[in-house]
C-alpha cells in the first residue's frame, strides 16, 4: 500500500482548530491513520466526509469533557446575564425559533404517518386495495363481486392472500326500546389474519361461519364499541344482540380498532363485525347471484416477489380473459390494485408536501434572520472582545462562552418550540380537522424531539461561529487602539445576499399562500347547484324485515307530510339513498340496446330517488318535461329525470324526453324512459369531483324504495333550529319509535366540515407567508440599520463637506433596493419552480397565475422598501456636528 | 468497609485493552481491541476522554512515539498502565469475581 496524502491540509487545519493544538499530534494522527483505511475501502470522498465527521465528534467529546467543572457553570451564568441584558433580541430569537421548530415538529409528525407509513398491520407494505374500474370512468374505485374475486383467485400468481369485506352498510341495533345505528362490517375469516387483528375476548369469525349456507348469526364487537356500548363488560361473550330485528350472538371482542379501515377521526368506529355471507340476509345484496354485483371491498397481500406494477399487469391480463368468458359482467371492467398506504393517504399527501416546504422555508428564514441579528450584535461587542483578548483571554475561552450563550438561546427556543408543537398537535387531534384514519398517529416522536434539539444546538454553534468570524474580521490587526471600521465589502455583500434570500423565500411562500387562498375561494364559490341555505338534515335508517317496499313507500310520504306541518318549516322532503350533497352512488347507463356489448358507451351517473315535488323544494330547476308524479308507482313503466350534462352526453342536440336508456338492475337489463331534464347540481362530494360534468339520474322513490333516508327540512329565516330539530325527531319517532336517527346537522355545518381540511392547509401556509413577510421585513430593517450605524462617521463627513440629504438617502437605499430586487427575481423563479408541488393541493386553480404573482411581488416590494426607507431616512437626517463629535471612535 | 478505588465499565474496558495491546497501546489499537473482543462498538471520543481521565487519575501514563509516515508524519501517543493502575484493575477484577461466583447455577435455573 502506498502512503496516501491524507485528507488534505485544509481538513487537517480544521481538525486542529476543532480538537485543539495540544491534542493535535496524537488525535489527528490517529484519525489520519484510520482515514487511509477508509480511503482504500470506500474512496476519497466518503473518507473525507468520514474524517470531518469524526473530527467533529471526537472534538466535541473531548471539549465537552474539558468543559465539565466550574468553568461551565460560570459560562452559563455569564450567558444568561448577557441575554437578559438584551431582552429584545433574546425574546425575538426565542420566539422565532420556537415558531419555526414548532411548525416543523407538527408538520413532520403528521407527515411521518401520511408520507412514510408505517401502518399498524403486519407486512403492511405488501397490502393492497383491489377495486374495479370501468372504461372511461371518472370516479373509479368500484368494488369487486364475490364471484369475480373467486375467478381472480383461481388465476392469479401475485396474490398471497385476500379478503373480501363490506363496511359501508350500517345496522340498526335495538336495545330495550331504543334503536341505534351502528356502523358494521361484513368480513370473511381472512380479514382478521390479513390485518393481524387479535381478539381480547372470545374468538374471531371462522371460515365455517362464512359458508353461504350456514352464515351463522355470530358477531364480533369492535373494541371502541364494546367499551362505549357495553362499558367494557368482560362477560359480554355469549350474549345476543338484536340487529335489524334479528338475534345475533356475540362470540368475541377485538383487542383494538385497527380493524376499521374506513373510520376517520370524529366518526363512529365500526362497532360490529359479522360474517360476510350474513350480508345476504341483512343487506339488499345476494352476493353470489351475479358477477356484476360489485359491492364488496377487497384487500390483498401481494407475494413478496410481486410489486404493484407487476400485479397490475397480471390483473389487466386476467380482466381481459374474464371479459371474454363473461362478457355481460366483465366487458369494460378492469381490476385495479393500489398500495394500502397510497389508497388511504393519497389525498393527504399533496397538502402535506406543501406544508413541509412551507415550514422548512420558515425555518430557513428564521436562521437567516437570526444570523443577521447575531452579526449586528457582534459589532456591538467588538470593544469588549478587544479588551478581553488584550487581557489574555484565549480565543478558545471566548468561543466557549459564545457557544454557551447561543446554545442557551437556541435550546430555549427549541424547548419552547417542542412544547408549542405538543399543544398544536393536541389541538389538531381533538379538532378532527385532518380527518385522518383512526390508527394514524400524529404523536410527537422522540426522534423529532431529538432532531429539533440537535438543530437548536447546531444553530447555537453556527451563531457562535458567525460571531467569532465577525469579531475576528473587525479586530484583525487592531488592538485597543484600533478604530471602528466600516463593515468590509464581503460582509456587506454577505448580508445583502442573506436579505435577498429572505425576500426570495418570503415571496415564494406568499405566492403559495395566494394560490391556496384563491383555490379556497373557488371552492367556496362553487355552489351545489341547488339551494343549500337553511337546510336541516337528519339521516334515518330503516333496516329489518318489517320495512317492506310498501311500508317504505307509505312511511316516507307520511314523514314528509308530517314534517311539513312543523312550525317554522317551509318545505320537507326525503332524499335517498345518499347524503345530500355527498352522494356517490354511481350507476352505469347507455342508450337503449347498447349496454351489453358497448362498454365504451357506458356513462357514469349518480343515482337519486325522488318523491313528487322534491326537486322544486330542493331548488333544482326543471328545464323540460315533467316532474316525478304519484302515478309513477310500483307497477308503472320505469321512468327517470336526468341532469342537463347527462342529457347532452346521451343525446347531443336532441330532445331526450321520451327516449329510453338502459342499465343493469340486480343482474338483468333495465329500460328507463326519460320524463324530464333538470339543471346540473353537485350531488357528489365537491372535493372529489367539483368541476367535471355533473351527470345525475333521478328515479321515482316509489319505483325503487331504498332504506336509507335523509329527512331534509327547509326552515324559515330566523326559525328556531333547535326546536325544529326536536320536533323532527318527534315526527320520526311517531312514524316508528325504533328508527335510529343520526347525523342531525345543517347543510352549512356539513359544508364547513367538508372544507375544513383544505382550509387548515391554507390557513397554515398563509400563516407561514405572513411570518415570512414579517421576518424578511425585520431582517431587512436590521441590516439597513446596521449599515447606517456602521457608516455614521462616513455619512457625517459627507454631510459636513456638503453632500445633499437626498444623495445620502439614495446611497443607503441603493444597497437595500438592489437586494430586494434580486430577492424578488429569485423568489419568482423559486415560486415557478415549486409550482408543480403545490398544483396537486389546488382546486380549480392553475399554479401559474400572473395576478397572484404580481400581488405577492408588489406587496413584498412595498413592505421591504418601507423597511429600508425608515433607517435610510434617519441616516439622511443625521446632524454632522453631532455625529463627528460623539462618533469619535 | 474501607473505600477502595475501582473502575467504571468503560474505564475497565479501556484499561484491559491497554494491558492486552501493550506496548502498542494507542487510541486506535485500544478501540480495535475492545471492538474485536466484545463485539461492541465504542466511539472514538469516548476512548480519548477515558484515556485522559485514566491518565489524570494516574492509572496510565503516556508518551509520544516516533513520527509515522502513514499518519502524515505525526507521532502516536502510547499508553501503559502504572503500578497503581494495575492494582486498581486487580481489585476491580476481584470484586467482579466475587459477585460472579455461583452465577452459572442461577442462570441455569432461569433457563
Amino acid at each position: 500500500m502506498t502512503v496516501g496524502r491524507g485528507p488534505g491540509r485544509v481538513a487537517e487545519r480544521f481538525a486542529v482548530w476543532i480538537v485543539g493544538r495540544d491534542r493535535a499530534e496524537s488525535v489527528i494522527g490517529d484519525l489520519v491513520e484510520e482515514y487511509e483505511g477508509v480511503c482504500s475501502r470506500r474512496g476519497q470522498w466518503v473518507a473525507g466526509v468520514w474524517f470531518l465527521l469524526q473530527t467533529l465528534f471526537v472534538g466535541t467529546r473531548l471539549r465537552l469533557g474539558e468543559w465539565r467543572g466550574p468553568g461551565w457553570g460560570a459560562d452559563v451564568r455569564v450567558g444568561v446575564r448577557r441575554l437578559m441584558r438584551e431582552p429584545g433580541f433574546s425574546v425575538v430569537a426565542v420566539l422565532a425559533l420556537a415558531l419555526a421548530i414548532a411548525a416543523n415538529g407538527v408538520v413532520l409528525s403528521v407527515a411521518r404517518t401520511v408520507l412514510f407509513g408505517p401502518m399498524p398491520f403486519p407486512a403492511w407494505d405488501r397490502l393492497g386495495v383491489l377495486t374495479s374500474d370501468h372504461v372511461g370512468s371518472e370516479t373509479g374505485g368500484f368494488g369487486v363481486s364475490l364471484l369475480s374475486m373467486s375467478d381472480l383467485s383461481e388465476r392469479t400468481r401475485t396474490i398471497e392472500a385476500s379478503s373480501l369485506y363490506m363496511d359501508w352498510q350500517d345496522l340498526t341495533l335495538t336495545t330495550r326500546d331504543e334503536a341505534h345505528r351502528v356502523p358494521a362490517a361484513f368480513v370473511d375469516a381472512a380479514y382478521f389474519d390479513l390485518l393481524g387483528l387479535d381478539v381480547s375476548l372470545g374468538r374471531a369469525i371462522t371460515p365455517e361461519e362464512n359458508q353461504p349456507t350456514g352464515a351463522q348469526p355470530v358477531a364480533v364487537l369492535g373494541h371502541g364499541f364494546w367499551r362505549s356500548a357495553f362499558g367494557g363488560d368482560p362477560n359480554v361473550v355469549g350474549r345476543s344482540l338484536l340487529l335489524n330485528g334479528r338475534s345475533w350472538q356475540i362470540i368475541g371482542v377485538l383487542a383494538d380498532d385497527r380493524g376499521d379501515l374506513r373510520y376517520r377521526w370524529g366518526e363512529d368506529p365500526v362497532g360490529i363485525f359479522l360474517p360476510l355471507r350474513a350480508a345476504d340476509a341483512l343487506t339488499p345484496f345476494q352476493l353470489d347471484t351475479s358477477r356484476g354485483l360489485r359491492v364488496l371491498n377487497a384487500l390483498v397481500r401481494l407475494r413478496p416477489s410481486a410489486t404493484i406494477p407487476t400485479m397490475q399487469e397480471e390483473l389487466t391480463r386476467i380482466s381481459e380473459s374474464l371479459a371474454q368468458i363473461y362478457p355481460a359482467d366483465h366487458e369494460g371492467w378492469t381490476f385495479r390494485i393500489e398500495a394500502l398506504d397510497e389508497a388511504f393517504y393519497a389525498s393527504f399527501r399533496a397538502p402535506t408536501r406543501v406544508l413541509i416546504g412551507g415550514s422548512i422555508v420558515v425555518l430557513l428564514l428564521v436562521i437567516v434572520n437570526l444570523t443577521t441579528l447575531v452579526l449586528i450584535r457582534a459589532t456591538g461587542r467588538s470593544d469588549e472582545w478587544r479588551v478581553r483578548r488584550t487581557l489574555g483571554a484565549s480565543r478558545g475561552v471566548l468561543f466557549r462562552q459564545l457557544v454557551t450563550e447561543h446554545s442557551l438561546l437556541t435550546l430555549a427556543g427549541g424547548t419552547a418550540g417542542i412544547l408549542l408543537a405538543l399543544w398544536l398537535l393536541s389541538l389538531i387531534e381533538s379538532s378532527a380537522a385532518l380527518n385522518l384514519p383512526s390508527y394514524a398517529s400524529t404523536r410527537l416522536e422522540g426522534r423529532t424531539v431529538v432532531a429539533s434539539l440537535s438543530v437548536a444546538l447546531v444553530l447555537g454553534a453556527w451563531f457562535s461561529a458567525m460571531t467569532m468570524l465577525a469579531l475576528r474580521g473587525q479586530s484583525s490587526g487592531a488592538g485597543l487602539s484600533g478604530t471602528r471600521q466600516s463593515a468590509s465589502r464581503t460582509v456587506r455583500r454577505a448580508q445583502a445576499g442573506l436579505v435577498a434570500a429572505e425576500v426570495a423565500l418570503a415571496l415564494a411562500l406568499l405566492v403559495g399562500a395566494g394560490l391556496l387562498l384563491q383555490s379556497l375561494r373557488t371552492l367556496e364559490g362553487t355552489g351545489y347547484g341547488f339551494d343549500a341555505e337553511r337546510l336541516l338534515l337528519a339521516r334515518v335508517d330503516l333496516r329489518g324485515e318489517r320495512f317492506s317496499d310498501d311500508v317504505l313507500r307509505a312511511q316516507s310520504s307520511r314523514l314528509i307530510e308530517r314534517a311539513e306541518r312543523i312550525a317554522g318549516v317551509e318545505a320537507a322532503f326525503v332524499w335517498s339513498p345518499n347524503r345530500l350533497g355527498h352522494g356517490n352512488d354511481v350507476e352505469l347507463l347507455t342508450l337503449e340496446g347498447r349496454f351489453r356489448d358497448n362498454p365504451h358507451e357506458r356513462l357514469e351517473a349518480s343515482m337519486h330517488l325522488l318523491h313528487p315535488g322534491t326537486l322544486a323544494k330542493l331548488g333544482v330547476p326543471l328545464l323540460s318535461g315533467r316532474d316525478v308524479a304519484a302515478s309513477d308507482g310500483a307497477g308503472a313503466p320505469r321512468v327517470a329525470l336526468i341532469s342537463q350534462d347527462l342529457a347532452t352526453a346521451l343525446w347531443p342536440g336532441q330532445d331526450p324526453i321520451g327516449q329510453r336508456m338502459e342499465t343493469v338492475e340486480r343482474g338483468s337489463p333495465l329500460f328507463i324512459t326519460v320524463i324530464g331534464v333538470v339543471g346540473n347540481a353537485r350531488h357528489r362530494t365537491r372535493l372529489i369531483q367539483p368541476f367535471g360534468p355533473q351527470r345525475d339520474i333521478y328515479y321515482p322513490y316509489a319505483q325503487n324504495p331504498l332504506r336509507t333516508w335523509t329527512l331534509a327540512l327547509r326552515y324559515a329565516d330566523g326559525a328556531d333550529v333547535a326546536a325544529i330539530t326536536r320536533a323532527a325527531r318527534g315526527v320520526i319517532r311517531d312514524i316508528d319509535p325504533q328508527l335510529p336517527v343520526h347525523e342531525v346537522t345543517t347543510m352549512a355545518e356539513r359544508m364547513r366540515e367538508e372544507e375544513s381540511r383544505s382550509r387548515l392547509a391554507t390557513t397554515l401556509v398563509a400563516t407561514y407567508a405572513l411570518l415570512a413577510l414579517a421576518l424578511a421585513t425585520l431582517g431587512l430593517y436590521g441590516v439597513i440599520s446596521y449599515w447606517v450605524a456602521q457608516r455614521r462617521r462616513e455619512i457625517g463627513i459627507r454631510l459636513a463637506v456638503g453632500a445633499g440629504r437626498g444623495a445620502i438617502l439614495r446611497t443607503i437605499l441603493h444597497g437595500g433596493v438592489s437586494a430586494v430586487g434580486f430577492g424578488i427575481v429569485a423568489g419568482v423563479v423559486l415560486a415557478v419552480a415549486s409550482a408543480g408541488a403545490i398544483e396537486a393541493a389546488l382546486y380549480g386553480t392553475r399554479p401559474l397565475q400572473a395576478p397572484v404573482f404580481a400581488v405577492a411581488a408588489v406587496t413584498l416590494a412595498l413592505v421591504a422598501l418601507a423597511a429600508c426607507v425608515v433607517p435610510a431616512w434617519r441616516a439622511s437626517r443625521l446632524e454632522p456636528s453631532v455625529v463627528l463629535r460623539d462618533g469619535s471612535l | 468497609m474501607g473505600k477502595q478505588e475501582t473502575l467504571g465499565d468503560l474505564e475497565l474496558l479501556v484499561m484491559l485493552a491497554v494491558l492486552h495491546t501493550e506496548p502498542e497501546a494507542y487510541a486506535v489499537s485500544i478501540r480495535r481491541e475492545i471492538e474485536e473482543r466484545t463485539g461492541r462498538g465504542i466511539s472514538r471520543g469516548a476512548v480519548y476522554v477515558t484515556l485522559e481521565r485514566l491518565e489524570k487519575k494516574r492509572l496510565v501514563e503516556s508518551g509520544l512515539g516516533d513520527p509515522v509516515p502513514e499518519r502524515g508524519g505525526k507521532a502516536r501517543r502510547y499508553y501503559s498502565p502504572t503500578k497503581r493502575g494495575l492494582a486498581v484493575v486487580r481489585s476491580t477484577h476481584a470484586m467482579h469475581e466475587a459477585m460472579v461466583s455461583g452465577l452459572e447455577r442461577l442462570l441455569e435455573r432461569a433457563r
